[in-house]
């Protein structure tokens, strides 16, 4: 067997055990789930042993698939996958600019470094700005002690969940758009420093095309050029080393432990999930 | 198929990593309570005060030590010193360790690691898994923050993370406590919740096949806690910046949401430097093992050496392991009586101090002769089904006054914030609220096996015709007493 043989038989037995393992899982929760909805049915030894020895074909066939995947990669030679290591247009621009310094660039590519520098600013302070308004939002709801309830706790934080939802997705749909327009920004400055070092100026797109935009968002980015974050490491892990000792003698002294002691030693079923 | 030397040479390739060595090493530390897997109970033994570093639940049969997490949220509801006791400890692990505890101590990442050696196509990381990699930074704001101290405002403990997402408080808590035929009574109070958690858990299992570690970068907020301090830790990896070259092998080589070497993300395996081709990353405080690095190779023979010093590790890591082991085995708080209290049987009599709001009386009661149908419902202040349920014991004791005794039984460990509990809310109850005696004595004369609550109802003669493990509505004690009697 060749060897782009023996990858399409590795390929197609882990696909295999993908798939098992996905039915095994769906059929497990299924199988929970049925118990629990079954009008004639509730949870005992005998109704879960019932059900599971039922569902348990997928799970034998995954098991075996496992076996068999893991004797394949004993037995048949192993097909070595070729490592695509390159640089990402973030590592390429700062190991270009680095190489080349920023006074050698032209006014162009150091227009569009600033102006790419610029939007990922701009975007980190959207962003920032973003996740202040959703987390005000939702303290705001969260300090109404109305809104959490003694007798329905369940309804209430589920209540608080679909509150939050919308709270946390805003941000984090924002956030991807700014990584995604990160990545594509730095291919775009890698582009100019390319046509800059080759001296092909002609083919990068010489006019922004929200020029007011484009001057305040490098101002920005000439603003955060020098800024330097030197911090005093040594400083900061004193600082939390004393804090924690001290926490942890008045804890001990006053018997903090009572506490984690009696959590720790006896079952709270509702807090595993049992009850 | 390959010729037999390569054969054995690949089935050494599948000799585990050191890393891999340690996480399991911590893993089987960390639940060395081999009683407890065969009792079905768990451990309370003086080592449960401390909490261990990973994820690791505590109603686990086998666990020694108290979950950080679960004692965090607990802390919000309990006393200030409760809270500066955990939080010390968990600024410590920080500063200290940061994320190398997700890398090479947490079991439960040692689980998901396992299932990702399943040789299956992965989903690699990208800018989405990155966007996911916050999420646990909400799961921490909200399920371990936000949830528990509303809660504990109003006097009810509220651990939101273990009750409604911890996928290790099922595996470890749930299915370790449900797996011992001796606790077949726990099938009974399974419900929604059950339900819910297993489904989830059985997700993040499937799930970490695919995925690296998933529930350690989208989920779990210990994680997330100990990512924040990873910049400041003193154990982790590090770039030297003077001979890097930034080549971004590493980050490319890295199975996590990392930006740099050693970042929020970053666990600290260590699989970067030997991935680095000008060996530009290195562990922090490498420094600190020169002295030994050159005393050995200063040695006659520093092979020879080098083997004594890890030879000599491993014997002690084993010797602590049998030592916990042993402990844990001999230790008296691990001893329950053979058997309690049964249905049918004549409940065991014993004098209890009365707890009124002012404090521990004079006055005892025994719950086995009080003439009437009796409710003996355990509880705990701590406990949050307890504290739900115990409105439906005082509407009974309401409803059946002259018929029915409802006499509220407070563990004995922290009895102290019963009076003040009972003063705030129930001062003109109807119940009579009692102490367990030391080490909850009459709990486990009445055949409690370590769940809370626990409600045992008797007749007129004192013989237990009902037991409950499960939280009561007000609907399954009305129907309970009204079949009795």
């Amino acid at each position: 067997m060749t060897e782009k043989g023996f990858k399409l038989l590795h390929r197609i037995i882990g696909i295999l055990i993908a798939i098992s393992i996905v039915i095994a899982g769906i059929c497990l929760a299924i199988g929970c789930c049925y118990i629990y909805f079954s009008d004639d049915m509730s949870y005992s030894r005998i109704a879960v042993s019932d059900v599971f020895a039922v569902i348990c074909i997928p799970v034998y066939a995954c098991l075996v698939l496992v076996v068999t995947g893991c004797l394949s990669e004993l037995l048949l030679p192993s097909v070595k996958q070729k490592s695509k290591a390159s640089h990402s247009s973030e590592t390429a621009v700062n190991n270009l600019l680095k190489k080349r310094g920023l006074s050698s660039l032209s006014e162009h590519a150091l227009s569009v470094h600033y102006r790419e520098k610029g939007k990922r600013t701009l975007n980190s302070i959207i962003m920032t700005a973003l996740t202040l308004v959703a987390c005000i939002v939702f303290f705001i709801y969260a300090l109404d002690r109305d809104n959490f309830d003694n007798v329905d706790i369940n309804g209430s934080v589920i209540s608080a969940l679909l509150v939050l939802t919308p709270c946390m997705l805003l941000p984090f749909s924002f956030h991807l758009y700014s990584l995604i327009s990160k990545e594509r920004g730095f291919k775009r400055v890698l582009a100019a420093l390319k046509s800059d070092a080759e001296g092909d100026i002609a083919s990068i797109d010489h006019k922004p095309r929200f020029e007011c935009f484009d001057i305040f968002v490098s101002k920005i980015g000439r603003f955060f050029e020098n800024s330097v974050s030197g911090r005093p490491l040594m400083f900061v892990r004193i600082t939390i080393v004393a804090i924690a000792i001290l926490c942890l003698v008045f804890g001990l002294a006053f018997g903090g432990t009572a506490d984690v002691f009696t959590k720790a030693s006896n079952i709270c079923t509702e807090c595993i999930g049992l009850g | 198929m390959i010729s037999m030397k390569r054969f054995f040479k690949r089935l050494a390739s599948f000799i585990p990593s050191k890393r891999k060595l340690m996480q399991l090493y911590f893993a089987l530390l960390l639940n060395a309570n081999l009683k407890g897997y065969i009792s079905g109970t768990i451990f309370k033994g003086a080592s449960k005060s401390a909490c261990i570093p990973g994820l690791n639940c505590y109603s686990c049969p086998g666990a020694v030590g108290a979950c950080p997490l679960g004692s965090i949220q607990g802390a919000f509801s309990a006393d200030k010193s409760t809270f500066f006791y955990v939080g010390g400890i968990l600024l410590l692990y920080c500063i200290i360790f940061g994320r190398f505890i997700c890398g090479w101590l947490c079991p439960f990442g040692f689980i998901q690691e396992l299932v990702y050696k399943i040789k299956t196509p992965k989903i690699k990381k990208g800018p989405v898994t990155k966007v996911l990699s916050l999420f646990k930074y909400v799961v921490l704001v909200f399920f371990v923050v936000i949830v528990p101290l509303t809660y504990a405002f109003r006097d009810t403990p509220l651990p939101a993370f273990c009750k409604y997402i911890c996928p290790a408080g099922t595996i470890e808590g749930g299915l370790g406590l449900l797996s011992n035929e001796l606790n077949d009574s726990y099938f009974s109070m399974l419900g929604p919740l059950f339900t819910w958690k297993f489904a989830l858990m059985i997700s993040v299992i499937v799930a970490s096949v695919f995925i690296f570690r998933m529930f350690c970068r989208f989920i779990c907020p210990l994680g997330a806690l100990y990512g924040l301090f990873n910049r400041f830790c003193l154990v982790g990896v590090k770039v030297n910046t003077s001979r890097c070259t930034n080549c971004d092998l590493c980050v490319k080589h890295c199975k996590m949401d990392i930006s740099k070497v050693g970042d929020r993300e970053c666990i600290a395996c260590g699989e970067c430097i030997d991935v680095c081709p000008v060996n530009a990353i290195e562990w922090k405080g490498a420094k600190l093992l020169k002295p030994y690095e050159d005393a050995v190779s200063k040695s006659k023979n520093p092979k020879k050496a080098r083997n004594l010093v890890r030879a000599t590790v491993c014997v002690l890591m084993i010797a602590a392991l049998v030592g916990v082991g042993v402990y844990t085995w001999f230790d008296e708080s691990n001893n329950l009586p053979d058997h309690g209290n049964t249905v049918g049987t004549l409940c065991y009599g014993e004098d209890l101090a009365v707890v009124t709001k002012d404090g521990i009386g004079e006055t005892t009661v025994n719950p086995a002769t009080t003439g009437k149908i009796t409710v003996i419902n355990f509880w705990g202040t701590w406990c949050t089904p307890c504290v739900k349920e115990l409105p439906y014991f005082d509407q009974i004791a309401t409803d059946f006054e002259g018929k029915v005794n409802v006499i509220a039984i407070h563990t004995n460990m922290i009895a102290e914030t019963a009076p003040e509990y009972i003063g705030k809310y129930y001062p003109e109850s109807r119940i009579t609220f009692a102490q367990d005696t030391a080490d909850e004595g009459y709990y486990a004369k009445l055949g409690g096996r370590g769940t809370y609550p626990y409600t045992v109802i008797l007749d007129e003669n004192g013989v237990i015709a009902e037991i409950f493990v499960s939280a009561l509505e007000y609907e399954d004690l009305k129907n309970a007493i009204e079949k009795i009697g």
